[in-house]
């Protein structure tokens, strides 16, 4: 009964039906969503790692690979976004005393001088999605403030992005402040100017040229 | 302000590149639209070039190298005419002072050519920095004041004054991610129209005091944005088909404030302006591939009266730096569009460029000739901002489903869902009479209503 239950949410959140209000999917429409399906789960007594493991992170896991293929599209990750989120409200206390934990911290945001966050968020919802905690610093972000979040969240990994060729190159004092103040720390780097070469020049872990990409180094990692 | 009630161009067939029913004379002797196409080129400094106070006699230095090498290929070549275009990095236009130096030091590098033969024009294209602060305070910002300012300090050494605006981004963004119609409508419509209104005023003014010409503003941040989210497999190529079509309804705009173009090279909705209000517009398509790939390559070529690279970082290669061999192909493409006019093949040129990117992508679609005249219709039937915005989104998702149907444009299995998608998401707009802002002020907070006069 449990495993059927787990395998609805996790087609909702793969399908983005948020709740049973939610006119999308259309052919899911009045059907039950994340929201109804994950409290019904708590309510019987499922753990919430549980559900996180075999419903959520299932469920995101299923959209981001589709979404690696090229078999849909943006909308359809953010709403599989949305349909998590709809979840996570109701396992979120579980979280915070401790009962249930994340699989890791990742801290994001795109760097100095760069305003683009498109690639940023979305890169921090199929995390999120992965079952990690998201630190979202937004953009424009000093290499201070990458700083001050690393440690405030020790064994975090980190993500970088950038759009813009004249701001990339912010990214290796990043690294080098990043890993000078919590050495060990985990750098990914992404963004459409880059490559897996300037990552390796300025002392990246890894470089994704998408958010599946940038989980899967988190899962290897962490 | 002015407002278009007809269409300067109303018949597909008069829509061709090189011709524009109302020429710009750029700079004495250099008239834009009045029968040939020149080149326009920009350039960028290196990748990872960085812009400061440490910096700045370097980047100065480099920027009158790239305006020399040019210009000095130009006057080997022959090349009497072309445009230089400045893309203003964000340091330049948030340090005005930096900005003015760049203008000034390529205008002194045009100076030095015009003996020799080449008479270059200046288009000093301010960046628009208001948005770096989320949510962007459109009118009343210290950022608001340093786009003007660098308006004002680079208009002495420019031809023509231009920027890629980004009023209702904040909206624009998610509503693309979304790939939710109505909020990219509301968007443009209403949102991105109206801070243009406000801005494009005072560009226009600053301008006329400098004796300048006001080109135009490209829908850069929206529809480029959405072509580039398609290109990447990120949202369906007719969603960003579609945009682009919303996209000119808003930069009409600066045209009704009293831009007179030639309008930006990035700006792929220039056709519409062309056909709606005739001024000459510049076009980057396939020799713009060193800064951006795309589907429309070709087609943007077919109804262009300046024709750009977009941006090219500068770099050796074996045929010179980057921006004189930009030049170089760019002067290339013009000179067999202006031999096609001489021998009267200039339509046989123009639909077979159109025909060979319609048949492959629905975005090229938008662009060709009949498509840009029904848009365009479509734009000026109405006078208020959103309602013709929304028009515009109704014509293109009809020329679409009609080019599926009788299969002139190919369409991916998978995005013809979006169709239907689009149409639903545009119902808010459509039933809102009059109430859009308070519908999408709650599906998209992170703007200020005041900050658009609202």
């Amino acid at each position: 009964m449990s495993t059927e239950l787990l395998k609805e949410i996790a087609t909702c959140i793969e399908r983005g039906k948020v709740n049973a209000a939610s006119p999308y999917p259309p052919d899911m429409k009045g059907k039950e969503g994340a929201d109804e399906l994950v409290k019904k789960a708590l309510d019987q007594g499922i753990p919430a790692s549980e559900i996180l493991e075999k419903a959520l992170i299932v469920g995101m896991s299923a959209i981001g690979q589709k979404f690696s293929r090229n078999e849909v599209f943006v909308p359809d990750v953010l709403m599989a976004a949305k349909a998590m989120q709809a979840a996570m409200k109701h396992l979120r206390p579980f979280f915070d005393s401790g009962e249930a934990k994340h699989r890791g911290t990742f801290i994001i945001g795109t760097v100095q001088g760069d305003l683009h966050d498109i690639g940023k968020n979305l890169v921090a919802m199929v995390i999120e999605g992965g079952g990690y905690k998201v630190v979202d610093l937004g953009v424009d972000v000093s290499p201070e403030k990458f700083v001050d979040a690393v440690k405030q969240n020790p064994g975090a990994s980190v993500g970088l992005s950038a759009l813009l060729t004249t701001t990339m190159i912010n990214m290796e004092k990043t690294v080098k402040l990043v890993k000078e103040a919590m050495p060990g720390t985990k750098v990914i780097v992404g963004g459409a100017p880059l490559t897996q070469e300037f990552a390796d020049k300025i002392g990246a872990d890894a470089y994704s040229p998408d958010p599946q990409g940038a989980l899967e180094f988190l899962n290897r990692t962490n | 302000m002015k407002k278009f009630s007809s269409l300067a161009i109303s018949k597909a067939d008069e829509l061709v590149f090189g011709v524009s029913p109302n020429p710009v004379e750029v700079k004495p002797g250099f008239v834009v639209g009045a029968g040939e196409t020149f080149p326009e080129l920009n350039y960028i400094l290196p990748h990872g070039s960085e812009v400061s106070h440490a910096t700045m006699d370097q980047v100065e230095h480099v920027y009158g190298e790239m305006a020399k090498g040019a210009l000095e290929r130009a006057a080997r070549l022959g090349i009497e005419h072309f445009v230089i275009e400045v893309e203003q990095v964000f340091e330049m236009t948030a340090y005005p002072e930096w900005g003015e130096r760049i203008a000034r030091v390529t205008r002194e590098a045009i100076q030095q050519y015009e003996d020799k033969g080449v008479h270059a024009a200046l288009r000093m294209t301010i960046a628009d920095i208001r948005d770096r602060v989320r949510p962007p305070r459109n009118r009343t910002s210290t950022e608001t004041s340093l786009v003007l300012e660098s308006f004002e300090r680079c208009a002495p050494y420019a031809d023509i004054l231009a920027i890629e605006s980004t009023g209702g981004k904040e909206v624009h963004d998610p509503a693309l991610l979304m790939c939710d119609s109505g909020g990219v409508v509301f968007a443009l419509g209403e949102l991105a129209s109206r801070d243009m209104a406000f801005l494009w005023e005072k560009i226009v003014s600053i301008a006329k005091k400098h004796g300048k010409i006001a080109g135009g503003d490209a829908a850069c941040g929206f529809a480029n944005t959405a072509m580039q989210l398609a290109n990447k497999r990120m949202i369906p190529t007719v969603f960003a088909a579609m945009v682009r079509a919303v996209g000119a309804a808003r930069s009409l705009v600066a045209v009704e404030c009293g831009a007179t173009g030639p309008d930006k090279d990035c700006a792929y909705e220039g056709p519409m302006l062309k056909a709606i209000a005739g001024i000459p517009i510049a076009m980057e398509g396939k020799s713009a591939a060193c800064a951006h790939s795309s589907r429309i390559g070709n087609v943007a070529m077919s109804c262009c009266d300046l024709w750009s690279n977009e941006s090219v970082p500068y770099v050796r290669l074996f045929g010179g730096y980057s921006p004189e061999v930009c030049l170089e192909e760019l002067w290339y493409d013009c000179k067999l569009l202006n031999e096609s006019r001489r021998h009267g093949q200039e339509r046989v040129l123009r639909d077979l460029l159109v025909s060979s990117d319609v048949r492959t992508s629905v975005e090229a679609l938008m662009l060709a000739p009949e498509s840009v005249i029904r848009i365009s219709r479509a734009i000026i039937s109405s006078e208020d901002y959103l309602e013709r915005a929304l028009r515009a989104a109704v014509e293109a998702i009809a020329i679409i489903e009609e080019a599926v149907a009788n299969g002139t444009s190919q369409v991916p299995e998978s995005e013809l869902v979006w169709l239907d998608q689009m149409k639903l998401g545009l119902e808010p707009v459509q039933s809102s009479s009059g109430k859009a802002v308070d519908h999408y002020a709650a599906f998209y907070p992170d703007f200020i209503p005041s900050e658009y006069g609202l």
